[in-house]
């Protein structure tokens, strides 16, 4: 099994893991991130104050919404390819960059680089996340939901940028639009689903303490996660019918 | 009728018989309950009341939970609470079982509900509406198998009569909270249960007023409980024509053409109300706060039925009932609560331990991209750096700010507050105990169901329609008191009680010093101490030690340069004994409730220059909780006050 994107940093790789501007990237979120928890923090400072008021602190929510943006945001960036290194080439030289995603069989090598790529891009919000949910109280099931939630909804989203790339390529408008169009309706337009559409809705619920049900044994938590599990499958089978098909074309050339 | 067609129909029959039998016995429910509300069905609202309940199995042995629920508040106001007050009651197969409790009711808007569960099962339960029971009057408990029925209407209009059997009295002292007075021949004290004569005890010397009467079986003044309470001696009896005495005593004298029969006894520490040729026929025996008044004959006798004065008689006897003049001060409990929460242990950590962390972090992430911008770091160092730094503070925040955070999202603290009058030696004490979560928790702890009665004090605000604040649990162990928190809220018990408190001491002015000595036998050191007298603050140096007896003169001239009460005075002395503290919790509070109750006293003791009023501190819990679940230890302070008279002051 080969894992170039962790150490190949040229044009062959869609998201290398070690690119400084994704690196960079991963600073400006963390620091807006801890700029905003620090305010939440004076705004809420005093403990006794919101038990007097039998207040919920929402550390809990500001951050871990913020932070699902930023990683699912990227992650969606990732997919599209828009940090791939670009070779400097005269125009009338251009070809299309042909990506090791696209050439191997996306199963054992793309997939795999995404999952472990989205873990690590979480990995540098991870203390802001945990000192957010010790603030606010929230049990450490909670906790892991959430993150769970952060990590498969950032993974829906780089699929979907990816699926765009190798429908569209990563230079056209349309597919520019398009992820961004999705990604506005996956965290904004659902919201008018509540609890059980909208992850926002949920981590304010989590927050909160409550377990919304939606049915008989079936909490909005597992009815979400099982919905985005299906799309990062249903994007996942795609992508490798494209790659598939593809190399088929090719070897039949 | 052949013979074996009539044996077919014998052995049909029997069959018949033996299935209707079966079906019957499985029809029939196999627990029965029965109960007795308040007293023979009377209770006043807002004073706890007791509720007697027996059991009867039929079935097969049950181990189950017999259960009283008790609703408050109102649905308009969005404040309804539910108590639960709860027994673990093993029934055997073909036994019956008797099972008290003393509950406090607030509204008769409500249904109580008792009932008797296995496990989740229901096995039998009873829905009372209340509106049926309740009354405004004071009772005046009446036992006894003779109870004359006239009694119900001679006494005054405040007063309702009600005739109850012994095995329904309470159990605990404060179900007799709304009795005003208990009358009951002698021998009935022979047939209380252990707890409902120490109950009763209790009852009395905290301020309750028996009158008990003579017996001619003479056996009954041995019997334990009889000696324990009236340490009566009998030397005989007499027959008495007449006695003129009792117009002295309420009006009427009692002349009959039957005798009265009048025991001879002798009750040391007694004060006879009414003697009749030296012989004693009303005796008052002082009990703690509470009184016992004796009578030497017997009041359902047919002589002294038939006497007309024996209205002005009860009357009378009404009159002696004891004035319990020992209340708290009343500090402002809203202050105290404001105080306590905010002196809570529970906070978020400084500002100076968060930001630092986060610039450290932030900080190295910003050199070693820095530093691979620059090329000085190969891009997969940066990442592996960035990764390893993450990794490394995501478990130092796991353990410094999340793990010790979830640990300690518990927390308890409380304030006592003793009154004691003059010497005596019983104290008001009341205790407010604020209980905070920031998760969802049951507070447990073992309580003395006969020693604190503990009511809990709604929030302001409530995130449920009905909250079940209390549940009452008695089990093999003992009394469990658990109290169910949602996450961010608090919650409020009050318990009022009153102990001994063995602290003494006295004031006296000599010529025109001062001169006060405090004798300390209790186990507390009583700290920060200050007094008001003739309208001036001063503060006591010294500690009083447990043990220890302090002296102390203020001469003429010290009282006289001694400022005059004002409130800046009285926060400046309060800042500086509160700075004498120790602990914040100590601090935060004695500076707050310090300066309320010293403005308080100055209104209520001004212009009155011959009282002393006395305020010391002990920083710790006065009897504190003991908590099963969580195990945890709170905070506690205890204000002490006491007003003693001066002697040879002029008022």
């Amino acid at each position: 099994m080969k894992f170039e994107y962790m150490t190949d940093n040229t044009e062959k790789t869609l998201a290398p893991w070690a690119s400084l501007d994704i690196l960079n990237k991963l600073f400006w979120q963390g620091t807006t991130a801890a700029l905003i928890f620090l305010f939440l923090f004076w705004r809420e400072k005093d403990l006794p104050e919101l038990i007097r008021r039998q207040e919920t602190p929402m550390f809990f929510f500001w951050i871990f919404g913020i932070c699902l943006v930023m990683t699912a945001y990227l992650n969606l960036r990732c997919g599209l390819g828009e940090f791939t290194s670009i070779k400097e080439t005269p125009w009338i030289e251009y070809q299309k960059n042909v990506t090791y995603e696209e050439e191997r069989p996306f199963a054992t090598y793309g997939l795999i680089g995404f999952i472990l790529h989205t873990v690590l891009l979480l990995l540098p919000l991870l203390p802001l996340l945990i000192m957010a949910a010790g603030f606010s109280a929230v049990e450490p099931p909670i906790v892991f939901r959430a993150l769970a939630m952060i990590l498969l909804f950032s993974l829906v989203s780089r699929l979907f940028g990816f699926w765009i790339y190798l429908a569209w390529d990563r230079k056209g408008p349309a597919a520019y639009f398009s992820t961004r169009i999705f990604f506005l309706i996956l965290f904004g337009a659902t919201v008018g689903f509540k609890e059980k559409g909208n992850v926002f809705v949920l981590l304010f619920a989590l927050n909160k303490g409550e377990t919304p049900l939606i049915g008989p044994g079936l909490t909005a938590y597992a009815l979400q996660m099982l919905s985005a599990a299906v799309w990062a499958l249903a994007f996942s089978g795609m992508i490798q019918w494209i790659i598939h098909r593809r190399q088929k074309t090719v070897k039949e050339l | 009728m052949d013979l074996d067609r009539f044996g077919k129909m014998i052995r049909f029959s029997f069959l018949q018989a033996f299935f209707i039998s079966i079906s019957l016995s499985v029809w029939a429910a196999p627990v029965s309950m029965e109960y007795q509300l308040g007293f023979n069905g009377l209770f006043q609202l807002k004073k706890w009341t007791p509720i007697t309940v027996t059991l009867e199995n039929r079935g097969r042995d049950i181990q189950g939970t017999l259960e009283i629920v008790v609703t408050s508040g109102s649905e308009f106001w969005r404040d309804v609470q539910a108590t639960t007050y709860a027994l673990a009651v093993e029934l055997p197969s073909q036994s019956k079982k008797l099972c008290s409790f003393t509950v406090l009711i607030h509204t008769f808007a409500h249904p109580l509900v008792i009932r008797f569960r296995q496990g989740p099962t229901v096995l039998v339960s009873e829905t009372l509406n209340l509106r049926n029971y309740f009354t405004e009057k004071q009772l005046v408990l009446m036992l006894g198998e003779k109870v004359s029925p006239d009694f119900l209407t001679m006494l005054p209009p405040e007063y309702q009569t009600v005739t109850i059997r012994p095995e329904y009295l309470p159990e605990t002292w404060y179900g007799y909270e709304g009795a005003g007075l208990m009358i009951l021949p002698v021998g009935t004290l022979k047939s209380l249960r252990e707890k409902q004569f120490r109950a009763l005890q209790e009852w009395i010397e905290r301020g309750g007023y028996l009158v008990t009467s003579a017996d001619l079986h003479y056996g009954i003044f041995n019997d334990e409980n009889v000696r324990q309470l009236l340490e009566v001696r009998v030397t005989g009896f007499e027959k008495i024509p007449a006695v003129p005495g009792l117009k002295s005593f309420c009006g009427h004298s009692l002349i009959n053409k039957e005798p009265l029969l009048v025991l001879k006894t002798e009750m040391p520490g007694a004060l006879a109300l009414l003697t009749e040729k030296g012989l004693p026929l009303i005796l008052q025996k002082q009990m703690g706060l509470g009184r016992i008044v004796f009578l030497a004959f017997d009041y359902q006798a047919g002589s002294f039925l038939v006497w007309p004065g024996k209205e002005a008689f009860w009357k009378k006897i009404l009159s002696l009932k004891p004035v319990l003049d020992l209340q708290p001060l009343e500090l402002d409990q809203q202050i105290i609560q404001n105080t306590l929460i905010a002196a809570m242990p529970l906070h978020f950590p400084d500002l100076w331990l968060v930001f630092p962390v986060l610039v450290v972090y932030f900080g190295l992430f910003w050199v070693i991209l820095r530093k691979s911008k620059k090329e000085q770091i190969k891009p997969l160092t940066a990442l592996l750096g960035c990764a390893a730094l993450s990794v490394l503070l995501a478990g130092g925040t796991w353990t410094w700010f999340y793990y010790k955070n979830h640990s300690e999202q518990i927390s308890v603290n409380r304030f006592w507050h003793l009154k004691k009058s003059d010497n005596r030696d019983l104290t008001f004490c009341r205790s407010l105990t604020g209980l905070y979560a920031v998760k969802n928790i049951p507070y447990r702890f073992a309580y003395d169901l006969t020693d604190h009665p503990a009511v809990p004090l709604l929030p302001a605000k409530l995130n449920e329609q009905v909250l079940r604040s209390l549940s009452l649990e008695g089990t093999k162990k003992g009394q469990r008191l658990t109290v169910s928190l949602e996450k961010w809220s608090y919650r409020f018990l009050v318990m009022n009680l009153i102990v001994p408190l063995p602290i003494s001491g006295k004031a006296v002015m000599e010529g025109n010093d001062l001169v006060l000595e405090f004798n300390n036998a209790s186990p507390y050191t009583i700290k920060n101490g200050c007094f008001y007298f003739q309208e001036r603050l001063f503060m006591l140096a010294e500690d009083l030690l447990p043990g220890q007896t302090l002296k102390k003169r203020f001469s003429e001239k010290e009282i006289n340069e001694q400022e005059m009460f004002s409130e800046i005075l009285a926060e400046k002395t309060v800042k500086e004994l509160a700075d004498r503290a120790a602990g914040r919790y100590a601090r935060s509070v004695e500076k707050i409730v310090a300066f309320e109750a010293l403005t308080r006293i100055e209104k209520a003791v001004a212009k009155r220059n011959n009282i002393l009023h006395f305020c010391g501190w002990m920083e710790e819990d006065f009897l504190p909780l003991v908590f099963e679940e969580p195990a945890i230890q709170g905070n506690g302070v205890t204000f002490f006050e006491w007003t003693l008279p001066v002697q040879g002051a002029e008022e």
